[in-house]
């Protein structure tokens, strides 16, 4: 893992996209703190920022996607959401995706294989490219927009997609982590996978999430909790808090996978969130 | 390689294991198998696995690929029970 984070920036008015390394976010670690530093430099083109954090890929229960806006009325909105996009999305060169502006026409976005394609008026099913077993997508279905057909985006961000003439996204993943420290990282990873009963909600036969073996009763629902700060910056199931909103299992968890985290940084990103959700919470 | 042993009064000959999965209809789609796969491999992957889970809308289904090596834990991390090794000889 480096200490840069590279985010993917998609312009709907050019269609056109760009991608940026940002040196200054590592502080931020990733999902909500990523996002929160995003939208402090771009605030005023009031994107709609997809990100995942460090530990998608890596343990169970970190399994969802943080995406952040402003709704129609100004006021910033802050959901989870499963489904494999986080997961997907981890396995790409990108740690957030930014969308900015306003299509024209009705567009659907394809990232694969590090190519940006803005395919134009696509109605109907869903389109082949970039779908496969290594691909997640978001699409609408009547009123609701989903990713992978079944997992629920908050409303709001439908109207904003829907705003900004996106008919759909889809990620395909191209990328492979190599594991440096494999012992004592599948020990962990084992650990924290018993872990689960100490999950708030049972164990249950639904789809469930990317990294996640619970098929919880509300694994389609988005969610957010406010008191969330770390857990959020992994992009961890709000029902894993147990788990992720510690300190010493992330640090754990960083060092397991090679990283050295400092310490300080995990200890102090919670009041950064908490400031930050209150300097942004309105347009 | 896993390798089972035959059961029975002959001495005992090695087979190779094999993965299958027989209950598909239970899977809820969380790729800990996929993910298991790879990691025993030395990565994190959707494509270095030796199983690829796809999803047509309703339900999953399963590809496995007899050439990469599998292990039980592949088989024990499925939380639905889906998966099983058997005997390829």
């Amino acid at each position: 893992m480096s200490r840069n984070r590279t985010i993917l920036y998609l312009d709907l008015k050019k269609h056109t996209s760009q991608v940026k390394v940002h040196a200054d976010t590592y502080e931020y670690i990733g999902g909500i703190g990523l996002s929160l530093k995003l939208l402090s430099l771009l605030k005023e083109e009031n994107p709609v920022i997809f990100s995942i954090g460090p530990f998608n890929n890596s343990f169970p229960f970190v399994s969802k996607v943080c995406s952040i806006f402003y709704d129609t009325e100004g006021n910033l909105v802050e959901s989870y959401v499963g489904g494999r996009l986080g997961l997907v999305l981890s396995l790409t060169s990108f740690e957030a995706v930014v969308v900015t502006g306003r299509s024209a026409n009705s567009v659907f976005i394809n990232i694969s294989s590090g190519k940006i394609e803005f395919v134009l008026n696509q109605r109907g099913d869903l389109p082949s490219i970039g779908l496969s077993n290594r691909s997640s997508f978001i699409n609408f279905d009547g009123d609701q927009v989903l990713i992978d057909r079944y997992f629920r985006l908050d409303p709001r961000l439908g109207e904003r997609l829907r705003g900004q003439n996106v008919e759909g996204l889809a990620i395909s993943a191209d990328h492979s982590l190599k594991i440096e420290k494999r012992d004592e990282y599948s020990k962990l990873y084992r650990e924290i996978l018993v872990r689960g009963r100490e999950l708030s909600v049972p164990y249950d036969n639904f789809f469930s999430c990317a990294g996640c073996p619970a098929g919880c009763s509300l694994s389609a629902q988005p969610e957010y909790d406010p008191s969330l700060t770390l857990s959020y910056c992994l992009v961890a199931c709000g029902f894993a808090a147990n788990i992720f909103n510690n300190v010493p299992t992330v640090f754990a968890c960083f060092q397991s996978l090679g990283f050295d985290y400092p310490h300080e940084v995990l200890e102090e990103v919670s009041d950064k969130i908490k400031r930050m959700r209150s300097d942004y919470a309105h347009l | 390689m896993p390798r089972l042993e035959s059961a029975g009064r002959y001495p005992p000959i090695e087979v190779m294991a094999k993965l299958v999965a027989p209950h598909m209809e239970r899977c809820i789609g969380c790729l800990l198998c996929v993910l298991c796969s790879s990691r025993a491999r030395g990565s994190i992957s959707l494509e270095d696995s030796a199983i690829r889970i796809y999803f047509d809308g309703t339900s999953f289904s399963a590809q496995v690929d007899a050439g990469l090596p599998v292990s039980e834990e592949i088989v024990k991390i499925c939380p639905r029970n889906c998966l099983a090794l058997t005997e390829d000889q």
